[in-house]
């Protein structure tokens, strides 16, 4: 019969990681776009901040990408 | 060449026949949305996607022991069970195919090993619950979960970029899709390039040629099956690519990111629990939710609902021709004149409906009349 827990781990996996991964990468295209409307407007501190924000978008993204890569490999 | 090496050939050419239309008919789950937003090129859409299955079928060699395990009773598979299930998976992805519509291959191979089954070895060989619990439920969670994530997903999407320069967002989106869609090709590659591994070791087992305890699958087997599914990926399903990627939905690049990310983590997930989801429900259900949250009437219900067909249809219709082709095979003595029978009517069939396409319609013999303008003026 069917795996109830197995079931309920990927409902509940799926549906945060998948979320989690659009809302997280939407987050770091807006901080990219945001720190380079900044920059163009010469607001040096402004865009820092939202370039520091992309980069960290940036590196969660990446990460996610390796963990989907180790979980193929080890699967 | 004896008896038992011909049937071998035979089921091996088979399942690389399968394996290369899981490849084309699988093409347009992880290429359409990036085709129909112009993430990338359509060629090279399809290059990229069948360079990555082939890579991905490199990636784990976890092949299962049987094919349909837990679905079928595994001690009665034999090569002409295997041969028919081939066939009939094969007749069903030609089928869907032909008509545009995306369906699971895995699931046409399920079908058609359990169609055969049921004829040779009647219902007690088939395990209704692990029916149940690998198939049927499974297609019901993957376009459900899939729709909802990609549904939640391109409405925060829009909610955090809504107010942006569009211009950039979208080439930010396009970029995206193009990580999710290598992800989607590579998964796409280990998982469904190993079930013709599976298959091919499961026939060299029975040939002899490996023991049956702990059989290590031969490098050329592996070769083969990832060669099979990147040429089938390269042929391009265009039919199911229009489909999923502009007939569901007009979608923008935001929302194939979605439909793409969404597949992507969706399958993941349950690839690491160890519970079995068809990658073409995924990405079909998370291509209709990302276009329903936007405005439910975007979505052509019609093509989604001839879809659902499909997907109802597909073990039922697979296993029809299995059963049949299995039929066949035993009718015309088994062993290995029954396959054999059964490539030279199908060899016969092919080439009657190749014929038939190119046979120009016949001409009227009647003068031929021009119907006049009704907008014409004297």
């Amino acid at each position: 019969m069917t795996d109830t827990e197995a079931l309920l781990e990927v409902v509940l996996v799926g549906f945060l990681s998948g979320v989690g991964l659009i809302v997280i990468f939407s987050l770091t295209i807006a901080e990219t776009v945001r720190a380079m409307v900044a920059r163009r407007e010469h607001r040096r501190g402004t865009a820092v901040l939202h370039a520091a924000g992309a980069a960290v978008g940036g590196v969660l993204c990446v990460a996610a990408v390796v963990l989907a890569l180790t979980l193929m490999m080890h699967k | 060449m004896d008896a038992g090496l011909l049937l071998l050939v035979l089921v091996v050419v088979t399942a690389l026949a399968f394996d290369y239309t899981n490849g084309f008919h699988d093409t347009a789950n992880v290429v359409a949305t990036s085709i129909s937003t112009r993430a990338l090129p359509p060629r090279l859409a399809v290059l990229i996607a069948a360079i990555l299955n082939f890579v991905g079928a490199f990636l784990s060699l976890e092949v299962a022991a049987t094919i349909a395990s837990g679905i079928v009773e595994a001690g009665d598979i034999t090569l002409q069970v295997v041969f028919a299930g081939l066939i009939g998976a094969i007749t069903w992805n030609l089928i869907t195919w032909w008509f545009g519509l995306p369906s699971s291959s895995s699931h046409a191979l399920i079908g058609g090993v359990v169609g055969a089954m049921l004829v040779s070895h009647g219902a007690g060989s088939v395990h209704g619950d692990g029916l149940v619990g690998k198939v049927f439920v499974p297609a019901l969670v993957a376009p459900l979960l899939a729709f909802v994530v990609a549904g939640v997903g391109i409405l925060c999407a829009y909610r955090i970029v809504g107010r942006l320069v569009p211009g950039p967002v979208t080439r930010g989106y396009r970029l995206g899709q193009i990580a999710s869609g290598s992800l989607l090709a590579l998964a796409h590659g280990t998982n469904d390039a190993q079930k013709t591994m599976g298959i091919i070791t499961l026939a060299l087992v029975a040939h002899g040629t490996l023991g049956p305890e702990n059989p290590e699958v031969p490098f050329w087997v592996v070769a083969s099956s990832a060669s099979a599914i990147a040429l089938g990926t390269y042929s391009g399903g265009w039919r199911i690519i229009r489909t999923m990627g502009s007939k569901i939905i007009k979608m923008d690049a935001a929302q194939g990111f979605s439909a793409q990310g969404s597949g992507a983590a969706v399958i993941l997930a349950a690839s690491h629990a160890g519970f079995p989801l068809s990658t073409t429900h995924v990405i079909s259900g998370g291509v209709v939710g990302a276009g329903a949250a936007k405005r439910l009437s975007a979505v052509k219900w019609g093509v989604a609902g001839n879809m659902a067909v499909a997907w109802i249809l597909t073990i039922p219709a697979a296993g029809a021709v299995g059963g049949a082709i299995y039929g066949i095979s035993h009718l015309a003595g088994g062993g290995t004149r029954g396959p054999l029978v059964v490539c030279g009517l199908l060899a016969v069939l092919v080439a009657y409906l190749l014929r038939a396409r190119r046979t120009p319609p016949p001409i009227a013999d009647g003068p031929e009349t021009v119907t006049p303008d009704p907008g014409a003026t004297a």
